[in-house]
């Protein structure tokens, strides 16, 4: 129970991950990071560039099975991944307790109707086609960020182990 | 990205039908790999360009004190150029669009249409002096959204090649034959290069003076031609240019037409 709770404590000081970028073009993943810290809508970003990579940082395992096991506010999904495309990685996130309920936007080149439909099916939070547009790419990543940090009020998140039967402190 | 595969030639053979129905088979899988082919181009193009326009403004805003004026001007023109190809990326994705989506036909108000254009034009093409004059009920069995598309394309010329002159004017109406047609007193063109202008990219005009990105015309004639009507231009240089086209008038008629 200590090294939980020091884990806690720790935790706060490190300050958690706001948002999960999942996105295998690095132009683009930079535009993203430097749109949202520039407004300074966020400023802890984990980037990973596939969907392997993002399912591994959501569930702890592989490279980060020893991370912070709080979960991001919200993901930032790209469709066209390798290795495991987009919304393969939304499906594990909807079927997974730990996740299902995890905002998740697709940020995505395609305007394609199937990957829409798809995505929607999915349960993504919601569905934006990257402008080509630089200004316009650097708006959409800010209100994204305003909104699903600032403004949406987040879903309660299971923590990642089953919760350990803790008795209430006796003051 | 589909690849553009060749096909052996068309051998002659006792009973051509079957010829005949491979070649048509062949036609259409031709035009399907066409379609995604621009389509994958166009936006496969979209994430690299985005990057050029980006990072040149991320240099501009966050080292623009470390750069001397000429510098500064380079990083313009990669700016400048970029946002060019962005419209012509625009172009090239609608006018796959155009020939990709379902056509949804309906009574549709054409008139309704070029005015809803021309307030837009008025709010955000500058301050200009242009008498606009759209003829009313002008009306055809056509898919609104498509229309809307090319009617765009012809009064944004019109409006555009109408600049810098006195007492500009467009009008918009039918002619006694039945076709439409967009009339302005504007740059015109040299009636030599009529055939050229409906294909994409062609411009007559250099692109520094009127901005025109050589997709619009391509644009209105796919847009005519997926209704099967017909689309021509008259004009004469520093004389104003007049667009034309046709439309099936009503359901009846174009149901006729597509049995026949």
């Amino acid at each position: 129970m200590i090294e939980d709770r020091t884990a806690d404590i720790l935790m706060i000081q490190e300050q958690p991950v706001e948002i999960l970028l999942v996105e295998d073009n690095p132009s683009d993943a930079k535009l993203t990071i430097r749109g949202l810290v520039k407004s300074k809508v966020a400023n802890q970003i984990e980037w990973v560039k596939d969907g392997q990579a993002a399912v591994d940082y959501l569930f702890c395992e592989g490279l980060y099975a020893d991370r912070d096991p709080a979960m991001p506010r919200i993901v930032l999904l790209d469709i066209k991944l390798p290795k495991m495309d987009g919304l393969e990685v939304l499906e594990r996130i909807r079927k997974d307790p730990r996740t299902s309920n995890l905002p998740v936007v697709l940020l995505t080149s395609s305007n394609q109707e199937r990957d829409i439909a798809r995505g929607y099916a999915l349960r993504a939070n919601s569905y934006i086609v990257k402008p080509v547009d630089f200004v316009q790419f650097a708006d959409a990543v800010k209100s994204v960020g305003m909104y699903w940090l600032l403004l949406n009020t987040p879903p309660v998140l299971q923590p990642r182990r089953a919760p350990a039967r803790i008795k209430p402190l006796a003051v | 990205m589909a690849a553009l595969r060749s096909y052996p030639p068309l051998r002659s053979t006792s009973d051509g039908t079957d010829e005949l129905a491979r070649a048509q088979a062949e036609v259409i899988r031709l035009g399907k790999e066409l379609k995604s082919f621009t389509y994958s181009v166009s936006h496969d193009l979209g994430a690299p360009l985005r990057a050029v326009t980006g990072f040149a403004e991320a240099l501009q805003e966050e080292c623009g004190d470390q750069l001397d004026a000429t510098a500064l001007e380079y990083v313009n023109e990669v700016r400048k150029a970029g946002n060019r190809m962005r419209v012509m990326l625009g172009g090239l994705i609608t006018l796959a669009n155009v020939a990709d989506g379902p056509l949804r036909l309906q009574d549709t108000d054409l008139s309704q249409i070029a005015h809803e254009i021309t307030d837009r034009l008025r709010e955000t093409g500058g301050e200009r002096d242009v008498t606009v004059v759209i003829g009313d009920g002008l009306r055809a069995f056509a898919d609104p959204d498509l229309i809307r598309l090319a009617l765009v394309q012809l009064l944004e010329n019109a409006w555009r090649f109408t600049s810098g002159r006195a007492g500009a004017g467009i009008e918009f109406g039918r002619a006694l034959d039945g076709s439409f047609f967009l009339r302005d007193n504007g740059a015109g063109f040299d009636s030599r290069y009529k055939a050229k202008l409906f294909a994409p990219f062609q411009v007559l005009h250099g692109e520094e003076d009127l901005g025109g990105l050589g997709l619009g015309l391509a644009i209105v004639a796919r847009v005519v031609h997926r209704h099967g009507g017909q689309v021509w231009a008259q004009g004469e240089p520093g004389r104003g240019a007049t667009f034309s086209f046709t439309l099936p008038p009503g359901p009846r008629q174009h149901e006729r037409k597509l049995q026949s």
